[in-house]
């Protein structure tokens, strides 16, 4: 038995459109999805008419602060809307729903999104759809790759979650005790003055391609969880005795032991990602062995790492069938694309929001949705 | 009923009602008390997020007259609140200073 | 128990028609107020005129909450100046 998906189709339409506005974070994205009738397979995809994105951009050494952020958005987000619109050649008249993401993320970003999404809402008469920022993570990544039943790598600038499908849930396997992956990237690169775009820890990925030395750091992964503030202290003190600006402190040296040559700022990009990395495909692994599957699914912002790509792929070899799956980053970074995607998966299964229940949350777990789309 | 934007203030200390409205200026969206961030701009960062010109529409105009009103009642607050703290700080300095004398007394 | 919310501060905003200020009422609406005991927010519409009425413990208080729902209320004016009426319209 499958999931009736096309009860809530407008009569004489063959498809359902729907208008998905995501702003959780520092990337304002709004995109248009396509699905048609009948269940979602190899030969019935989903198609993107339109996706569209403008990041909150701060200088190098600065985190985006909710105020600037939010100003951001509530600045753009009718211009972007409308460019969603054009290049979708999409009517008002054409849309089944609104999605918005309603959490996790930042408090100040996702209200100043969700007051546009339901002003146009109540303007054009459309209902409302509430997504999970995370979900919508999920059912992108399997609706681009195809993989159907995968264990879910889940990391980006606020989120790491080793997540498995079972029973009409998402459930979170191993996740961060601490910070994100994303985050602790992004602060390193703060800490080399190196810039934050356009994905989180992507400046940190080209210089590691130069690095060449391992420094040793901590490895802290606690059973199927993982603490990265403590590696993250670490390596900053490190950054700092070599490179700090402080006057009154002559800079160490630091050299390798093999080839006594000094350890460069590239090394120590190089360092940080073998480490982190290690214990994201530890835990993946561990996550593969409980659910019995072969397929990995990286999502989120950082998944667009090559070097976590590789290292995922090498684990994953050594599984009989084993496959590993990845979008390239105009689905693995923030966007709006996937908002709507899962939020009209959500309103194929008849889930709307009213108005007084579209208030958005900072915490929102992605084990609290009910997949009622999926049935496997 | 107005045809512009108002607001309307009231305080312990404020005997009358304030009225803020728009007023004859030119208005733009582009208010003075919804800038960027001081700190973005010190580390070298540039605004590009400034909002939308008003169309030239009632509600362009609306718009415009809004930002006003709020730089206005922005600015008109962020006064009070110097003042309050400059006042409490006055009544802090006389009292500590009452208990220097105290020290010295000793 | 309710305490003294002696500042006070009421916005009031002329739409186009009866129908926007509605809107522009349910769409302010549903978010809650985070400190109930050092701010109240009513919103309401009569006619074309939304009215938002704000008190609470102190300028600092009101200040924050004001501009707040004012940035908000610009978003939801520039959304109206560019959507409303135009659902059947192809955008350029």
């Amino acid at each position: 038995m499958t999931v009736d998906l096309d009860q809530y189709a407008k009569p004489g339409k063959g498809y359902y459109l729907a208008l998905g506005l995501e702003g959780s974070a520092n990337k304002l994205g709004v995109g248009i999805i396509k699905h048609h009738l009948g269940q979602l397979s190899s030969t019935n995809r989903a198609e993107v008419l339109s996706n569209v994105r403008d990041t909150y951009i701060t200088p190098p050494g600065e985190g985006f602060l909710p105020r600037d952020t939010a100003r951001h958005h509530r600045n753009w987000v009718v211009r972007i809307i409308k460019k969603a619109l054009v290049e979708g050649n999409v009517r008002g008249t054409d849309l089944d729903c609104i999605c918005f993401t309603q959490g996790p993320g930042m408090g100040a970003p996702l209200q100043s999104v969700v007051i546009a999404a339901r002003t146009l809402s109540q303007l054009w008469n459309l209902p409302l759809v509430g997504v999970n920022h995370c979900i919508g993570h999920i059912e992108m990544g399997r609706e681009i790759t195809g993989a159907h039943n995968p264990v879910v790598l889940y990391v980006s600038g606020g989120n790491t979650q080793v997540i498995a499908y079972s029973d009409q849930r998402y459930r979170i396997f191993g996740e961060t005790l601490d910070i994100a992956i994303g985050n602790c990237l992004d602060r390193f690169a703060r800490t080399l003055m190196i810039p934050n775009e356009p994905a989180p820890g992507y400046n940190i990925e080209q210089m590691a391609k130069k690095g060449k030395h391992l420094v040793s750091l901590p490895y802290t992964v606690k059973g199927m969880d993982l603490s990265m503030s403590g590696i993250l202290a670490n390596i900053d003190q490190i950054a700092k005795d070599l490179f700090g600006k402080a006057k009154q402190v002559k800079n160490k040296q630091l050299i390798d032991e093999e080839t006594g040559e000094p350890i460069t700022s590239e090394d120590l990009c190089f360092s940080l990602q073998e480490v982190l990395f290690s214990m994201l495909v530890e835990i993946t692994e561990r996550a593969l062995a409980h659910v019995n599957s072969n397929q990995v699914l990286i999502v989120g912002g950082v998944g667009s790492n090559e070097r976590l790509q590789e290292m995922m792929k090498l684990m994953i070899q050594d599984r009989k069938n084993g496959q590993i799956y990845a979008t390239d980053e105009r689905f693995c970074i923030d966007n709006g694309i996937m908002i709507a995607h899962a939020g009209l998966l959500s309103y194929r299964t008849g889930q709307t929001n009213d108005l007084w229940n579209t208030v958005c949350t900072q915490r929102f777990r992605t084990d609290e949705v009910f997949i009622k789309w999926r049935d496997d | 009923m107005s045809s512009v934007p108002t607001a309307t203030y009231g305080a312990p200390d404020v005997s009358e009602p304030i009225v803020f409205e728009p007023g004859q200026q030119i208005h733009t969206t582009n208010g003075r008390t919804t800038q960027i961030s001081d700190i973005v701009l010190k580390a070298g960062g540039e605004d590009r997020d400034k909002p939308t010109e008003a169309k030239d529409t009632a509600l362009g105009q609306l718009r415009a007259q809004l930002t006003t009103v709020q730089d206005k009642v922005n600015e008109f607050l962020t006064e009070r609140m110097k003042k309050e703290k400059e006042d409490k700080t006055d009544v802090e300095r006389r009292i500590l200073d009452d208990g220097v004398d105290e020290d010295d007394s000793d | 128990m309710a305490t003294s919310l002696p500042y006070t501060l009421n916005l009031s905003i002329p739409f186009e028609s009866a129908r926007q200020a509605e809107i522009a009422c349910k769409t302010l609406s549903p978010d809650p107020i985070l400190k109930v005991n050092e701010l109240n927010v009513k919103y309401s519409h009569d006619s074309n005129t939304l009215t938002c009425a704000f008190s609470g413990v102190s300028d600092r208080v009101i200040r924050v909450a004001v501009s707040n729902v004012i940035d908000n209320i610009k978003t939801i004016i520039e959304c109206m100046d560019e959507f409303d009426g135009k659902e059947d319209e192809l955008f350029q």
